[in-house]
């Protein structure tokens, strides 16, 4: 796919109405603004100047792949990947020179936003991101939020376990699995979504836009670059944390942490995950499996009315 | 020329088997009724749809051959047989009835939809000979001339690898796994929501569609997508 076939002039978005703010980018709303395909609300990810220099024809690789998905697992990947869909450029009109000024991507479903107490002020709206999960109940309780019970992090683990697995098959790396970049719902069933996926890289090129390791998820080796298997090792860790709220869960004692919670097979997925060797770390299929197989005796989420009566708690 | 009217057949495929018994078949029962009194508000999906009923234990029977509910002076009730689950006479049932509707609809000057099927069972099948249900099935998919959407229905000790390897087209249709905090009674009174949403929606859109605005109100598992989409050893 050439960069122009999916280039849109920044001009052409219309008005834009800013919904966010970040290290580096800024999100705007796009009420005039669809492309053909896409029935799902849109916003511009517009890059602040430190991301540097964006090549479009890489990101225009990374729009490519989804468009190469099979027509039914479209509707499955757009619901849980907030994947670029189109290059936003200045200079439209001289290719040359044009620059790259961010990306159209889907908005985030409102399943997957939240509503925090943020005392003395007014509660206020945002994206529910994994961190919330790595915290104990009285922490979340400050915030407004419920804590979810074992069997919802278990299928959140389980749910984080395919979306690794299916990028992973399609030779993606995703490279910042971080408390932020991945966002969690509980109703009407428990799932997740991995946000910023601009920054994806397919394995054997070089990444697009360059996000690093988010500090509480660094692989064990100095300058390890974001591959597949630094992928694995925070799957691994992310999982651990997951289903030890409240802890402090650093690699060092994960395996120990999680040991009473998980049986032995999967302790021993933990210290593999965690292992200072890339190639020693379990693949996430073989999460997914071990995950799955115990899914059939947590196979439940909180009745309604509970989690009704724990919102409306005042 | 004016298009002719689009008729979508919908099913609702019933476990009558002994576990059925009581309170659950009892809920099963509303389903027909609430569907029944939506489309009597709405005349626009009752113009659009019809709906059969078809029972299954250890064989399979038509409860309510495909018809017009408003024209229906009364509604058949499901009753509960003393026998096990099997599921390929209900398949082979369900071939040969959505066969035939089918080609009556189209000789009486309608166009035919899609059909939809509701698959409602709270057990195991027992098939004999073993793979009897899924040839069945196969033949459903493979041999009708229109084949229709399925979604199953899963309530109490139904097998959720089972009921999820008959949601067609995969994965893409919901299915409805009931939490086991929940009676299987207060799931049936659930799925009956969405089924009759989805009956009333699919009239106006001429087409199949599940309604899934309230499918919060149910505790569900949404089909997950195949193993086969992360299996690097499978094809894609």
């Amino acid at each position: 796919m050439r960069w122009q076939d999916a280039a849109v002039a920044r001009e052409r978005l219309g008005r834009v109405e800013q919904l966010a703010r970040g290290g580096q980018a800024r999100i705007y709303r796009l009420p005039d603004f669809d492309l053909p395909g896409v029935a799902v609300p849109l916003v511009y990810k517009e890059y602040h100047s430190v991301v540097g220099r964006v090549p479009p024809q890489g990101l225009a690789n990374i729009i490519a792949l989804r468009l190469a998905v099979p027509a039914e697992q479209q509707l499955w990947f757009d619901t849980h990947l907030t994947w670029p869909l189109a290059i936003v450029v200045d200079n439209a009109d001289a290719p040359a020179r044009a620059r790259v000024a961010g990306v159209v991507m889907r908005l985030i479903p409102d399943a997957f936003f939240q509503v925090f107490a943020t005392p003395p002020g007014p509660p206020e709206r945002q994206p529910n991101e994994a961190r919330s999960l790595f915290v104990g109940p009285a922490e979340l309780r400050t915030r407004g939020l419920a804590f979810p019970n074992r069997a919802q992090r278990w299928w959140l683990c389980l749910r984080l376990a395919f979306l690794v697995a299916y990028l992973h098959k399609q030779n993606i790396v995703f490279g910042d699995i971080s408390a932020r970049n991945v966002l969690y719902r509980l109703r009407p069933t428990p799932d997740v979504l991995l946000v910023d996926c601009d920054a994806v890289r397919k394995v054997g090129s070089a990444p697009v836009v360059d996000q690093g390791h988010t500090p509480d998820f660094f692989p064990p080796a100095l300058h390890e670059p974001q591959s597949i298997s630094s992928d694995l090792f925070k799957l691994g860790l992310f999982i651990a944390r997951i289903l030890v709220p409240g802890r402090v869960v650093t690699p060092d004692v994960a395996p120990d942490a999680v040991d009473g919670v998980l049986d032995r097979t999967g302790v021993n997925l933990v210290r593999a995950s965690l292992a200072d060797d890339p190639r020693a770390r379990p693949a996430a299929l073989v999460w997914y499996r071990y995950l799955r197989s115990g899914a059939g005796s947590h196979p439940t989420t909180v009745p309604l009315d509970d989690w009704r009566d724990r919102h409306s708690a005042p | 020329m004016y298009g002719r009217t689009t008729l979508i057949p919908f099913y609702l495929v019933v476990d009558v088997s002994q576990s059925m018994d009581g309170p659950r078949l009892n809920t099963a029962n509303l389903i027909l009724r609430r569907i029944g009194e939506a489309l009597a508000h709405d005349s626009v999906a009752a113009a659009r749809v019809r709906v059969g009923v078809i029972d299954f234990a250890g064989g399979s029977r038509t409860v309510l051959p495909l018809c017009d509910l408003l024209n229906t002076a009364t509604l058949p009730l499901l009753a509960c047989r003393d026998d096990g689950t099997r599921y390929a006479p209900a398949f082979n049932l369900l071939r040969a009835t959505v066969d035939r509707d089918c080609r009556q609809l189209e000789a009486d000057g309608f166009a035919v939809g899609r059909p939809g099927v509701f698959f409602l069972s709270d057990g195991e099948p027992f098939d004999d000979p073993p793979g009897a249900w899924e040839a069945a099935f196969a033949a459903l998919l493979r041999e009708c001339q229109s084949t229709p959407n399925i979604i199953p229905c899963a309530v109490a000790d139904s097998n959720p690898d089972i009921m999820r390897a008959l949601a067609h087209p995969a994965p893409t249709v919901p299915l409805f796994i009931q939490s086991r905090l929940a009676s299987p009674e207060s799931a049936i009174k659930n799925l009956t929501e969405i089924i009759v949403r989805s009956v009333v929606a699919s009239g106006h859109q001429e087409m199949v569609v599940i309604d899934e605005t309230d499918v919060h109100a149910l505790d569900t598992v949404i089909v997950d997508p195949p193993e086969t989409w992360i299996d690097p050893d499978s094809g894609f």
